[in-house]
């Protein structure tokens, strides 16, 4: 008797729960102001599980990789060092001109991951920091300069982000050299530009950004690099493969533009 | 007190399937701990705590899920009697093989709902033999800690 109340409470909450979606953020807001801080020490402790049980399964690459990066490591100091003198070549032109910083028209919250959705179907995950903090719905998400999502869901203290690699995901971009715009898709197959015009002309390692044409997020946001054109020549539209080089999978921290 | 302590051990697996458990991926599959600990505790006849983790296991995966509301909730509630049922009627005392198949069964169960909302079978694949592995070795660990309860009979 008292079990079948159980199940006829957790139905109602379910079902209201389906009909009310949106509507729940009170409840969500109640657990996570209890549960937050217990999910932001596991999640944080069980980073080094995740890479123990990852090492173990690339172990066989490893070696490899290393001698890959360290090849990598040289030119890349190369990179910086002349990379270096752009930013300063940039930064004296900036001041010449009485152009402002790029980001000075936002301001960035630093956040931390504390949980993903219980399955992979959702690539989306919770941070630490929600509307008390000024975080908002449809608001930008980057790691390391480039965007990794956006923001979905918030509650007092903590925001749903809607990873670019989900498959609900729809981003509008441009191509940086050829100024193509398209809609860059996501999903398990990896990342996609579509609706790219036929004859545009795409170059191998182009860099991929935010055009800024849904009004949601600030334009010029790297996203990635051009990977290959995946499309038939009967299609109507180009399709391209995007690579992120971000690991999307590994993000710990990430900064929501507060614009 | 009992019920209590039931309780608290539900929230724990909870928040460890969502720190930890979704961390460790295989092949894009990742297990449900609750759902494979509510079905153990089916099979082993201890169906008075089962539904504890079928109704609170599901509404707190719902609030800590980003997929549509009630979605483990429900699915959660109609396998326990799913299951009850099995293991009642059909299946009293499964066999290694049975267990194995319920498992495969439970699990296509719980992606339902997800397929619905994305359709990936190399995900439910995933999931499938993950959550089956991961159920057996839960379901192996309650029986051996946990003996059925026995059944007196008054003449």
């Amino acid at each position: 008797m008292k079990n079948n109340r159980i199940v006829i409470a957790s139905i109602i909450i379910a079902l209201l729960g389906l009909i009310f979606t949106g509507q729940l953020s009170a409840i969500k807001g109640a657990f996570d102001s209890v549960f937050l801080p217990i999910e932001k020490i596991i999640y944080t402790s069980s980073n080094n599980l995740s890479d123990f049980i990852s090492s173990i399964k690339n172990i066989k690459f490893l070696s490899l990789q290393n001698s890959r990066l360290e090849k990598e490591n040289v030119s890349l100091q190369a990179e910086i060092a002349s990379l270096k003198e752009v930013s300063h070549e940039n930064e004296l032109l900036r001041n010449e001109l009485g152009f402002l910083s790029t980001q000075s028209n936002f301001q960035l919250i630093p956040s931390q991951i504390i949980s993903k959705n219980p399955s992979e179907y959702l690539q989306r995950f919770k941070i630490n920091k929600g509307s008390k903090d000024g975080v908002k719905v449809e608001n930008a998400v980057i790691s390391n300069g480039y965007f990794v999502g956006r923001v979905t869901e918030v509650t007092n203290s903590t925001s749903e982000i809607e990873l670019i690699t989900d498959s609900r995901s729809l981003v509008p971009i441009i191509l940086q050299d050829s100024r193509e715009t398209g809609l860059l898709r996501g999903g398990l197959k990896g990342l996609v530009a579509e609706d790219i015009s036929v004859n545009a002309e795409i170059k191998a390692n182009e860099t991929v950004l935010t055009s800024g044409l849904s009004g949601s997020f600030p334009a010029g946001i790297p996203i990635g690099t051009v990977n290959s054109e995946i499309s038939s020549k009967s299609e109507i539209f180009k399709r391209i493969s995007i690579n992120s080089p971000i690991k999307l999978s590994k993000l710990e921290i990430v900064f929501v533009v507060k614009q | 007190m009992k019920n209590f302590f039931i309780f608290f051990v539900i929230i724990i697996t909870v928040i460890l399937q969502i720190t930890v458990i979704t961390k460790i991926p295989v092949f894009t599959g990742v297990f449900n701990l609750p759902y494979l600990v509510m079905l153990s505790l089916i099979f082993i006849k201890r169906k008075e705590e089962a539904i504890y983790w079928a109704c609170v296991g599901g509404l707190l995966l719902d609030i800590n899920s980003l997929a549509p509301f009630g979605l483990y909730t429900i699915t959660f509630i109609f396998s326990y009697f799913l299951f009850l049922f099995v293991n009642t009627r059909l299946f009293p005392d499964p066999d290694f093989y049975i267990i194995i198949a319920i498992f495969v069964i439970a699990s296509i169960i719980l992606d339902i709902g997800y397929q619905i909302y994305i359709f990936d079978l190399k995900i439910l694949l995933s999931n499938v033999i993950y959550n089956t592995v991961i159920g057996f070795t839960i379901f192996e660990l309650l029986k051996y800690y946990y003996k059925p309860k026995e059944i007196i009979f008054v003449e």
